[in-house]
């Protein structure tokens, strides 16, 4: 009796799971359109811890295509291409990348992958876009040069994001323009693979006359500063320096409360309202330098993106979104230069574009660059917002240029 | 620097300790291992944040209703999701019911909050200095809290008779069935506790550390680490063990850094079972 | 041949016929084999999961051994100079070693404590790999991880094994060699005095089995096997990572369990059907985006709750229902 039904199952599973597997596939087919389609799949992480990140992303670019499909697509010589955004989730795993990678590429053949917070997400998502030769614009580094960033040795790959360390010289200047008496800095960081990034802030803070008193770093995934800023305020610095980390709002809580009473520059794109919504001590909110745009008085380019926002979503805008509108808005200014949507062809002419101005962004206009650097020119610069924030007051001071 | 990473870390050791009791309860009376503990602390601090914010009520207030909402929750899980049948595996079958509502819970809490990031009103401003330290007085708050909390919940197992039936049955379930005592009711009991515990702690932690869907996974991992520590169904346990994970945590990030902050209790707690293989002051 | 045994081998002749054709069926999709190889690898670490289960303990730190595994066989090949088989091999037995040092202590450890047990030890080999730079690469991770050396085969000339319809097979040639050591071993003698531990241990200590060794024994080949399914993880996906939310996490560990109970761990088959179902569904439920980990907790939940001998009884309750009043005798 035993063997029998075991033997069936065995067959039942196989068959069943063959059926299944097949169907899959049939199933996610999508159906050729008589307008001729580019289309882009996204591989974000839109479940797990940086879901918020993931999904302002994704809105971003859908929010731009939206409006370049309700213009009746991009117009490129006697042909019109629609574009369509095909997202998939990362989990937040080198494992789920890879897979949603595969899938965009093998099931919906996509033309473009853009996608990528953590750097082992970038390095599995290249893997599988590069054997498929399929152009691979990443959309989020945290640390510029690591192995997963753009190289020669690495054709269609791009980052159109720009890189963090540009935020150094403009923190800095401002810095000392505006406390002229601040030092000694300390920096906090996390503790992964910051080290090249905290080497040049140091050297360049150096230059300015700022000395860095030490680094306190913290374990990705610390939910409480309080340890860490124990550390780093016992130092005594003047000038706290939270390197790239979306969890800034935290960290200015925990130094206030522990004291601190200096000045406190996060260099990371999170806008003054995200303080002004997340910290919950008003004290804290003074004396607070931010890389993050100032929503309360947007340009154009920004206005118009945050009223597509409220039209079609109804929670707050996620100021990250603003940087994934360029992405998707740089890709058709190439593609408009190249006059062509083919993937080589356009990666080719973004790299040529590197005279200043020759992209239009949100921030301002831009170009590529890193060919020093990176030894490529396929990384994006362009105007980086600077904004403080005075006894709960957001002061902007506007979107300087990187040197 | 010494001063402030002791107090800190006994500071958290409260915030851990109310997790782990939740968690103990409900592992050593009902013998299930309740993997979503870690989303009823989220909820619970989320239905504080929506009190406040939405309804405009005073945060005590919130945090007194969310406890009392989440004990219903509790009892509610207990009755349709935990209540162990004879066809069901006893220690499998609430893994599976618990990881299955921890990813549900997660998901409920995006689609119901969304992901944007918020905060829950904080208790108290500013920080009193002790020993040279700045201690921010909500944190001495939260520590008050979770002491009278803890005390209350003493003197209701020492002096009530649900709840000397309730430490019958943690340290005996089958001699506390012998003896008359209604297992389904000791669950349900057990659970409206522990979720009320883990609710005030989410509550506390949304204001002091942050609030986001995500937040319950490290602070579940904390609880069961305690709960080995201190070995299953004790009060005692749960305190010490909570304790000197609190120190753990709150000095060697201080004093040696981040690996060793992350590894260190770990190897701790595998010593222990090792030597002591039901926890320090755990029963069989 | 007896009439069952037979049916038997028909039925495992079809399945590894269909086994063979999937690459074609499924036109040679990239992503849907990719699928695949890791349903073959998941089956395989919940097989291995649930041999310790045959002994009433959980392990929630199962892929610690899969670690061990996988940066044992990458390291194997880049810094050892072996090739790949023999690193297959050593990583396997590398994880049944430490499973062995570790087995005498953590076992005398029993139920629940035994599973936070090993979840605590999983987390710490994860974290030592995710902070020991020089070793495992620490947060950078671990790139550059070759494939299987190629080779040459009669028929189909040179396989290069960097594609992924190759390593599909390889995979499943492996994967069908330990699925049948397991099984062999569980219906051996060693399965059998498992399974008489597992009914009554005092009793079995009192006629002179070595229970503790026994339950060594089994720890060690059930690593074992993690180690291997780790192994071919590595020379699949090229590069490793142990951050939180990897494939090494404690995340991962829980739903290796949920894979084994979804699908019932009672029977051998269990572990394949529960995954197999469940990943599948998983994929499927892509559209779905953020709200399709809901999905997976929901099935899991009711098939738990309504199916408690897995989705392997769903074939005995048909039987059963089928069958009338009289009900199945002996199955």
């Amino acid at each position: 009796m035993k063997r029998r039904s075991a033997s069936f199952k065995l067959l039942g599973v196989v068959l069943s799971a063959a059926l299944l597997i097949g169907a899959m596939g049939t199933f996610h087919q999508t159906f050729a359109a008589p307008a001729k389609h580019v289309k882009i799949g996204s591989v974000m992480p839109i479940t797990g811890p940086l879901a918020v990140l993931g999904l302002a992303f994704n809105r971003g670019w859908q929010l731009y295509l939206d409006k370049i499909n309700s213009q009746g697509g991009l117009k490129i010589g006697d042909e019109t291409y629609v574009f369509d955004l095909i997202s998939e989730d990362s989990k937040l795993s080198a494992e789920g990348a890879s897979t949603a990678a595969k899938k965009l590429i093998n099931q919906d053949k996509v033309d473009y992958v853009i996608g990528g917070i953590m750097e082992f997400e970038l390095e599995a998502i290249y893997q599988v876009t590069s054997a498929r030769k399929v152009p691979f614009i990443i959309a989020n580094i945290n640390v510029p040069g690591h192995q997963a960033d753009v190289s020669p040795k690495k054709p269609f790959l791009v980052r159109l994001f720009y890189s963090h360390d540009d935020t150094h010289s403009i923190d800095l200047d401002y810095l000392i323009k505006t406390y002229p008496k601040a030092k000694k800095m300390v920096i906090v960081a996390p503790d992964v693979d910051y080290d090249r990034m905290i080497e040049h802030l140091t050297t360049q803070a150096k230059q300015v006359g700022v000395d860095v008193a030490g680094v306190a770093k913290w374990a990705f995934g610390t939910t409480d500063f309080i340890p860490t800023y124990t550390k780093a305020l016992a130092m005594n610095p003047e000038v706290i320096w939270a390197m790239v980390s979306g969890q800034a709002t935290y960290q200015l809580m925990a130094a206030r409360q522990l004291g601190f009473k200096g000045l406190f520059i996060s260099n990371v794109p999170l806008g003054p309202e995200v303080f002004q919504h997340v910290v919950n001590d008003p004290t804290a909110l003074t004396d607070v330098i931010t890389n993050g745009v100032d929503l309360s008085k947007p340009n154009e380019a920004i206005k118009d993106v945050m009223d597509r926002w409220q039209a079609k979503f109804k929670d707050p805008f996620v100021s990250d979104c603003l940087a994934a509108w360029d992405q998707t808005w740089i890709l058709t200014q190439a593609m408009e230069k190249a006059k062509s949507t083919a993937g080589d062809r356009v990666m080719a002419t973004l790299e040529t574009m590197t005279a200043p101005g020759s992209l239009k962004t949100c921030f301002g206009p831009g170009q590529m660059g890193g060919l020093k650097r990176f030894g490529v020119n396929r990384v994006l610069t362009r105007p980086l917002p600077l904004t403080r924030i005075m006894n709960g007051k957001t002061e902007f001071i506007g979107f300087m240029t990187v040197k | 620097m010494w001063l402030q990473a002791v107090v800190n870390g006994v500071a958290l050791g409260w915030l851990y300790i109310i997790m782990a009791l939740g968690l103990t309860w409900i592992l050593s009376i009902m013998g299930i291992l309740q993997l979503a503990h870690g989303e009823v602390y989220m909820i619970g601090a989320y239905v504080v944040y929506y009190l406040c914010s939405s309804l405009g009520l005073n945060v005590y207030l919130s945090i007194l209703i969310s406890m009392v909402v989440m004990a219903a929750f509790g009892i509610f899980l207990e009755r349709f999701l935990f209540r162990a049948r004879a066809d069901r595996d006893p220690v499998l079958t609430p893994i599976v019911v618990s990881t299955g509502l921890s990813l549900i819970m997660t998901s409920g809490a995006v689609a119901g909050f969304g992901l944007y990031e918020k905060s829950v009103p904080r208790l108290l401003y500013g920080s009193i200095r002790i020993f040279g330290g700045a201690v921010p007085k909500d944190r001495l708050l939260a520590i008050a809290f979770s002491a009278a909390a803890l005390l209350l919940l003493f003197f209701f197992l020492k002096r009530s008779r649900w709840g000397q039936a309730i430490m019958a049955s943690a340290q005996n379930r089958e001699g506390a069935l012998l003896r008359g005592i209604n297992p389904n009711q000791m669950a349900m009991i057990s659970m409206a506790i522990g979720c009320a515990l883990a609710a005030l702690a989410g509550a506390l932690a949304g204001s002091i550390l942050m609030l986001q869907p995500y937040m319950g996974s490290q602070p579940m991992l904390k609880g069961l680490v305690i709960i080995v520590l201190g070995g299953l169904g004790s009060l005692a346990g749960a305190f010490v063990g909570g304790m000197l994970l609190g120190l753990i945590d709150g000095v060697i990030p201080v004093i040696f850094g981040p690996a060793a902050a992350a590894v260190a209790p770990l190897i701790v707690v595998i010593l222990i079972l090792l030597i002591r293989p039901t926890g320090m002051f755990g029963h069989e | 041949m007896s009439k069952k045994g037979r049916r038997n081998g028909f039925a495992l002749g079809a399945a590894a016929v269909l086994a063979l054709l999937m690459p074609a069926i499924l036109a040679h999709n990239e992503y849907l084999i990719s699928v695949l190889i890791l349903i073959l690898l998941n089956v395989l670490m919940v097989s291995s999961l649930r041999t310790i289960a045959l002994l009433r303990e959980i392990s929630l730190g199962h892929v610690g051994f899969g670690l061990i595994g996988s940066y044992g066989s990458a390291l194997f090949m880049m810094k050892g100079g072996l090739s790949f088989w023999p690193a297959l091999l050593a990583s396997g037995l590398l994880s049944a070693a430490v499973a062995l040092a570790l087995g005498y202590p953590f076992l005398r450890v029993k139920g629940i404590y035994f599973s936070i047990l090993t979840l605590l030890t999983a987390e710490t080999f994860r974290l030592v790999a995710f902070y020991w730079r020089g070793l495992t690469g620490g947060t950078m991770g671990l790139v550059g991880i070759p494939a299987p050396g190629p080779i040459a085969l009669p028929v189909v000339g040179i396989v290069s094994f960097d594609e992924t319809g190759a390593y599909y097979y390889l995979t499943l040639v492996t994967f069908a060699v330990c699925m049948a050591a397991l099984y062999l071993t569980e219906r051996s003698h060693l399965g059998f005095t498992w399974r008489a531990i597992k009914n009554g241990e005092e009793i079995s200590q009192s006629v002179g089995i070595n229970v503790i060794g026994y339950k060594v024994v089994n720890f060690a080949i059930a690593s074992f096997f993690a180690g291997i399914a780790g192994s071919l993880f590595a020379h699949y996906q090229r590069s490793l990572s142990a951050d939180f939310t990897s494939r090494f996490g404690v995340v991962t560990s829980i739903y290796l369990v949920v894979y084994m109970v979804v699908g019932g761990q009672g029977s051998f088959l269990g572990p394949a059907i529960g995954t197999i179902v469940l990943t599948v569904i998983s994929e499927w439920a892509r559209p779905m985006k953020e709200y399709q980990p809901m999905i997976i907790g929901a099935i899991a939940i009711l098939v738990v709750l309504f199916m408690p001998g897995g989705l392997v009884g769903l074939s005995n309750l048909v039987k059963r229902k089928g069958r009338g009043p009289g009900g199945a005798r002996g199955t």
